[in-house]
């Protein structure tokens, strides 16, 4: 054996792991690509028509109940998805019902006049802000606009 | 780094991996052994490749008729590298089967399946059968008109031979193709024959280290060098361009996909992939009930030529012009297969791409915007939005929607007022036909877009053009080359003008000019 040899079998060495490597790191490509794209994927948001402003109670949340058509992977389906009304004065607000607090759905009280989630005794004000309980933050709120008396809900 | 070899060291200490490590790449490989030696390796390299792909498609892909075509369409339209991602696993099955020819055409030429090898020769004649049965089980499972049309006649095939309705059962796995074959398809695909491929692929690395590589004819002087990274290098680079063209090629061309199977559709002509074409060809040599000798005698003969070859050619001599039985068996069999190759390839008619827009989608995506189904049809009412719709109705019903929406539901919702003719109805079926495959919508001259809202409003109900609207009237696919501009204009103006026997309705005082113009230039245009 010479004495260059080890020095070449070394340099061989490197090669093929460079080979290998850009052949994986190629492949890693597509596959991360394929694997990881629909997770970071957003939402599309729509307006959705969901009452008339004149119809609705003055600072009682009102739940109202949307249809609507989307994409689950390879297919489509309809979703329906509850949001609370909430008219004070000539504003609209519409909460989202999901509790802040671990994803139950609130339930509006009218008597107590409060939103209680039915799992862990969070309550919110008919504003959606938290006044006793576990949840960390109020309840979020969808983007609303009024058009013609129509009250439109981004969803 | 310290803590990191501690950790190897008491790994070792553990399973002894490094002492594996070195047995695996330390193997002794006699002088002279060079680049006809890399490839076992680029199959073994293709084979990994083909696993890892399908194991990132299986993560989308849906095993049932109704969704198995479009989780496809999703796979290549919406995942980045969606499209490389299943182009590689498409050209892919094609690599291998090429890889595993030229590979058996090495050991046959330089004769490794001699004594000692015959048991390493009959594995790699069984991983030749798993690769084929990936190649047949993987192309049904898009579900398009290719997988359906392919599969049944393969279906059929297997009915030709003994047990024949037995085997075509069990392959069907229901009483007609379709889901119940297609999970069992998918199950052997994913499943079953990956489990044989892997053991097979490891019986036959076993024995292949075991009797140690046949090396060169004659042996080369010097002493032998260990396979890593020496002959690693080779193999190494012989993947790596292997590879980089597979690459170009899935970067460069679309795996292709049908339209969605159609089972009532007579006008398909099912042609198997490239690798299957020799078969095919040979069928139509053997009509009727000499099918057999095609199907089963002939294919199991040169199977069983193959399985035994190591037993039919004892002599030890590796030399390939020393063995002119083999080398002339190999000659005849390799030249047919090229030979029926070619003529099976010549044979294949054109068939009309799906993803081409005839006159009635374009009518029909005219027609779809139409208030009267946009009224429904849209984000947040109280039906899909029409390009949201997947096409799973029959044409008879969605013909009849269309005509009279009320039918769906009777009394729940006041109807749209007035339906649409049938002509329309069925513009807009094909429409949404064009849209379950995802065909982008073409961008056509303004003429020709006038005169396909005529034809589908118009003539559509009663007319059919590249196969699609009515049979009442004769088929005008091709009227350009019996008729030209100067007959077709008085004849849709007046008829009974033209023959007093016409029973074509008059269409003079229903089209404007402008439309007359462009229905008659488009008709006189088809030849």
């Amino acid at each position: 054996m010479s004495t260059r040899d080890p020095d070449r079998r070394q340099f061989f060495a490197r090669i093929v792991k460079t080979i290998q490597a850009a052949i994986g790191g190629t492949l890693g490509v597509v596959l991360g690509g394929s694997i990881l794209s629909p997770s970071f994927s957003s939402r599309e948001e729509h307006w959705l028509p969901a009452a008339s402003l004149s119809g609705l109670p003055d600072n009682a949340p009102t739940p109202i109940t949307l249809r609507i058509v989307r994409e689950d992977g390879y297919s489509q389906i309809v979703d329906h998805r509850t949001v609370f009304l909430v008219k004070t004065g000539a504003e609209v607000i519409a909460l989202d019902p999901t509790c802040t607090h671990l994803g139950c759905r609130v339930r509006w009280e009218s008597e107590a006049h409060v939103l209680r989630c039915p799992c862990h005794g969070g309550v919110y004000d008919h504003l959606g802000n938290v006044k006793s309980g576990p949840p960390p933050a109020p309840l979020p709120r969808l983007a609303t606009k009024i058009d013609n008396d129509q009250i439109l809900v981004q969803i | 780094m310290a803590r990191w070899y501690a950790l190897f060291d008491w790994l070792d200490s553990r399973t002894g991996w490094r002492t594996g490590r070195r047995h695996l790449l330390e193997e002794p490989i006699p002088a002279g052994v060079g680049w006809w030696f890399v490839t076992g390796s680029v199959l073994l390299m293709l084979l990994g490749v083909q696993l890892i792909t399908g194991v990132v498609l299986a993560m989308y892909y849906v095993p049932s008729p109704e969704h198995a075509y479009d989780s496809i369409r999703y796979i290549m339209e919406r995942l980045t590298f969606g499209r490389i991602l299943r182009s590689l696993h498409f050209f892919g099955a094609s690599f291998i089967v090429v890889a595993a020819v030229i590979h058996m055409l090495r050991v046959v030429a330089l004769g490794s399946y001699k004594k000692p090898r015959e048991v390493t020769w009959i594995s790699g004649v069984l991983l030749l059968l798993v690769i084929l049965g990936f190649a047949l089980s993987g192309y049904l499972l898009p579900w398009d008109q290719k997988a359906y049309w392919a599969t049944t006649v393969t279906i059929n095939i297997a009915r030709s031979g003994p047990l024949g309705e037995f085997i075509a059962g069990l392959l069907k796995g229901g009483s007609t193709l379709g889901s119940l074959t297609l999970l069992r398809w998918y199950a052997a695909h994913v499943f079953l024959l990956p489990a044989a491929l892997i053991g097979f692929v490891l019986a036959h690395l076993f024995l292949m280290r075991r009797h140690g590589i046949s090396g060169m004819l004659r042996p080369v002087p010097g002493a032998p060098k260990p396979f890593y990274p020496y002959h690693a290098l080779k193999d190494t680079i012989a993947g790596a361009l292997v590879f980089a063209l597979l690459i170009t090629f899935a970067t460069m061309f679309r795996a292709p996909l049908d339209a969605m199977a159609d089972p009532s559709d007579a006008n398909y002509v099912p042609r198997p992939e490239w690798y299957f074409l020799s078969l095919f060809q040979l069928l139509k040599y053997f009509p009727g009930p000499l099918e057999p000798v095609a199907t089963m005698v002939i294919p199991g003969l040169v199977l069983g030529v193959l399985l035994l070859l190591p037993f039919l050619d004892r002599g030890p001599d590796r030399r390939f012009y020393k063995r002119p039985l083999v080398t002339s068996g190999f000659a005849v069999i390799g030249l047919s297969i090229i030979v029926l190759t070619y003529l099976g390839y010549k044979d294949t008619p054109a068939h009309a791409n799906p993803a081409v827009w005839g006159p009635l989608p374009i009518a029909g995506a005219e027609f779809a915007n139409d208030m009267r189904c946009q009224r429904c049809h849209v984000v947040g009412g109280v039906a899909n939005p029409i390009v949201a719709t997947r096409l799973t109705r029959e044409p008879a019903w969605l013909v009849a929607h269309v005509r009279d929406p009320e039918m769906i539901g009777p009394g729940l919702r006041e109807p749209p007022p007035g339906g649409m003719n049938e002509g329309q109805a069925r513009s807009i079926a094909s429409y949404l036909r064009k849209v379950r495959i995802g065909a982008p919508v073409p961008s056509v001259p303004e003429a020709e877009h006038r005169a396909s809202i005529v034809f589908g409003r118009y003539c559509a109900s009663c007319h059919m053009i590249d196969g699609e609207g009515g049979a009442v009237g004769p088929d005008l696919s091709r009227v350009g080359a019996r008729h030209d501009a100067a007959w077709l204009k008085p004849w849709i103006t007046q008829p009974d003008a033209v023959d007093p026997a016409a029973s074509m309705p008059a269409f003079g005082e229903v089209l404007s000019e402008q439309e007359m113009a462009a229905i008659v230039a488009y008709l006189a245009d088809r030849r």
